[in-house]
């Protein structure tokens, strides 16, 4: 089955090479095969929620992060664009659950690449790769997971749902990794924070990435739409939204205090950018180790040398595009797994419509 | 192929990108369970209404974009992805049912979902369930499966056949390959040819006269197709006056009686009749308005005193069948519209 994998080569980035050099990607697919090929059921019930893959994932779900207002007040700091032609690259995974089965659920997850090559954008996409989650395949999956960092389980949520999530974070480390080894002197955008848990299997991975990007002249810029960390009660994105222009906001490292469960690791030096001066504010991390000035300027050269659309790298929105599943993707998947594994799709009746009929509509708490 | 749904005479097939049906095949739907099957033909082919396709042709990059990127898909998965999203709708009218092997025009049972089987029905195989063998075949030439299609000349004898389609469809051409099957055969066909489209049939394209030449006769109004006032009769001639040259009310009254006086005289004729018109007891309008639609017919020339130049069609079936010993093939060609009109209504 290995054998089957055809990877292209795009003009100037030459992803594919290391794609191969790269131990995972056929780990990745070979667990993918493995969970598939154990699908001893003869049904699957489809499912097409494409909700689910827009919230964040529980990797990007920080523990609260406080500022402490009597340490230090924000500043703030106005943007000039820089035009330099820095290369931007953008990446970005998702995840959607496409049916269920008797034991566990099928997800399938991709990744995205894009970046901006002589004014075109680019784009690279990998996947969709499905997996059969189940009790007994959740163990061989983390085991593959862990094996270049080790993961403990949360007991306390959901093991499908979260499974489903590592698989998307793995790939998602996996093309940052790539990226980060494959190109130099570019900007990097992430979609999250560049923050790390003991649990969730990155704690030693997330230095090695940001280690490989330096050792390529990149910078690292990752960006998050919902950000828990607040100032005052505030969310921290709440404070320059009324600022005229672009402008910055600059977090004091030393009055953060983290009321975490899971050990977080704050990786980069946490700001709010407002980049745009219609646009939303987001928090922004850029890696911890670069100079503070050296920080500022790969804001600026962003602002300079990308599109901003409501305040949010055009780049990085396209790559959350081109991996965010839409329903006919989905469709597809699923044929793609009915006739791969001759399973019979079949919609097994809802009790909740068969006990309410039109009075229970759907929500939880009916 | 996969049933979707039925409305009045209408089902929708969904139909993927593998499956060859085009606009105009006919396909059969087997209900195995229930032992009939519906034969339907495929009306209009529509995109299927696939979820997301939007968001997906929106983000997807389209030849002349700006977009241009690679997939690292080791399952090969775009590829069903693709096949979902071209899938097409077949909007198809429902012909008939055949039912322990009998063809009738039920279209009131609804086949089942999960368990009928659709497939492309032959048009040969069309053929024999309606049982179009002929006895006397007029070839009318290849279907898109490239089988010859005939029907049966002795079908459309004794019945209204009407073709119908839209500009361009073939109807004209159908008509005539109709016709030259009829007269091979040696049946009559009289045929009104307001475009004159007709008189050429005896010709082949490069203008050298084919095996039909001699069998069509064309009789242009004015030339060599003439009556008498006689021939054409009071009724004709009044429809003519009333309802081709607008004659008021009062004015064909008059007119009758005029015609009613010269018949009883035996002074039917064209000439007879103008002057019957000039010298009436009538009111001026009247005559006037006499005199307009005269000349009228007047200027057709098909009208005629001389009866040795007027055409009995009797007579000239009876001739012709003489000549060629069998009937034959004739045709009017008509040039006045308001005439034409008029000939249609009778």
């Amino acid at each position: 089955m290995i054998g089957q994998i055809h990877y292209t080569t795009t003009p100037k980035y030459n992803f594919s090479q290391i794609v191969e050099d790269i131990d995972l990607s056929k780990k990745f697919i070979e667990l993918s095969l493995n969970t598939m090929s154990e699908i001893k059921e003869k049904f699957f019930q489809p499912s097409i929620s494409l909700d689910g893959q827009f919230t964040d994932r529980l990797d990007e779900q920080e523990d609260t992060v406080e500022v402490n207002g009597k340490s230090a007040l924000p500043i703030i700091t106005r943007l000039e664009p820089t035009s330099d032609e820095t290369p931007i690259m953008a990446i970005d995974a998702s995840s959607i659950k496409v049916g269920e089965t008797e034991r566990g659920v099928i997800c399938a997850v991709r990744g995205a690449v894009v970046w901006n090559e002589r004014k075109r954008y680019k784009y690279l996409r990998v996947g969709p790769f499905p997996f059969h989650i189940t009790e007994e395949s959740r163990k061989e999956i983390l085991r593959v997971l862990g094996q270049y960092s080790p993961i403990t389980f949360n007991s306390s949520l959901s093991f499908l749902i979260e499974v489903q999530s590592r698989l998307c974070n793995a790939l998602e480390r996996w093309i940052q990794i790539i990226v980060s080894r494959s190109i130099s002197n570019s900007i990097i955008l992430w979609d999250g924070a560049l923050s790390c848990s003991s649990q969730n299997g990155h704690f030693d991975l997330l230095p090695q990435i940001l280690r490989y990007a330096r050792s390529n002249s990149n910078t690292i810029l990752s960006f998050s739409k919902a950000s828990t960390v607040k100032f005052l009660g505030k969310r921290i994105t709440e404070l320059i939204t009324k600022q005229k222009g672009p402008c910055l906001l600059e977090i004091d490292e030393r009055a953060l205090s983290i009321s975490s469960r899971r050990n977080l690791r704050l990786l980069g030096k946490i700001y709010v950018a407002k980049l745009s001066e219609r646009g939303y504010a987001f928090r922004v991390d850029v890696d911890k180790a670069l100079s503070r000035e050296a920080q500022l300027l790969v804001i600026q050269k962003l602002l300079g040398n990308d599109l901003v659309f409501q305040g949010y790298p055009e780049t990085l929105r396209l790559a959350h595009i081109f991996s965010t599943f839409t329903a006919s993707d989905v469709i597809g998947i699923q044929r793609f797994i009915a006739k791969r594994y001759g399973l019979k799709v079949v919609s097994l009746p809802s009790i909740r419509k068969a006990l309410f009929g039109p009075f229970g509509t759907g929500f939880f708490g009916d | 192929m996969r049933l979707y749904k039925k409305t009045g005479n209408t089902v929708h097939i969904i139909s993927f990108p593998d499956e060859e049906v085009e606009k105009g095949c006919y396909l059969v739907i087997e209900d195995r369970k229930s032992g009939r099957s519906m034969i339907v033909q495929v009306i209009d082919v529509q995109f299927a209404n696939v979820p997301g396709i939007m968001e997906e042709l929106l983000r997807e990059p389209l030849i002349d974009d700006p977009f241009k990127g690679d997939e690292i898909d080791p399952f090969d998965i775009t590829s069903h992805i693709l096949y979902v999203q071209d899938a097409r709708l077949l909007i198809c009218k429902i012909h008939g049912t055949i039912e322990n092997g009998k063809l009738s025009s039920n279209s009131s049972w609804l086949p089942s979902r999960t368990h009928s089987t659709i497939n492309r029905l032959p048009i040969g195989k069309l053929m024999e369930i309606i049982n179009m063998a002929a006895r006397y075949p007029i070839n009318l030439g290849e279907t898109m499966e490239n089988t010859s299609i005939a029907i049966d000349a002795f079908k459309l004898d004794g019945k209204l056949n009407i073709i119908t389609g839209r500009k361009g469809a073939g109807k004209s051409h159908l008509s005539k390959i109709l016709v030259l099957g009829l007269i091979k055969y040696g049946a009559v066909v009289v045929i009104f040819d307001l475009n004159g489209e007709y008189r050429n049939l005896g010709l082949n394209l490069d203008g050298m006269k084919n095996e039909f030449h001699e069998k069509i006769h064309v009789l242009i109004p004015g030339e060599n197709f003439k009556v008498t006032l006689a021939q054409a009769g009071l009724s004709v001639i009044m429809k003519i006056l009333v309802h081709a040259l607008n004659l008021p009310g009062t004015s064909a009254r008059e007119f009758r009686h005029i015609w009613r006086f010269l018949e009883e005289r035996n002074m039917l004729s064209l000439q007879e009749l103008g002057e019957a018109i000039r010298r009436w007891q009538c009111n001026q309008q009247v005559k006037d308005a006499l005199f307009s639609r005269y000349y009228t017919l007047l200027h057709t020339n098909f009208f005629t005193d001389n009866v040795d130049n007027a055409v009995n069609f009797e007579d000239l079936l009876q001739l012709l069948t003489m000549l060629h010993g069998c009937p034959n093939h004739l045709l009017l060609q008509l040039q006045n519209n308001k005439l034409l009109l008029v000939l249609n209504q009778l």
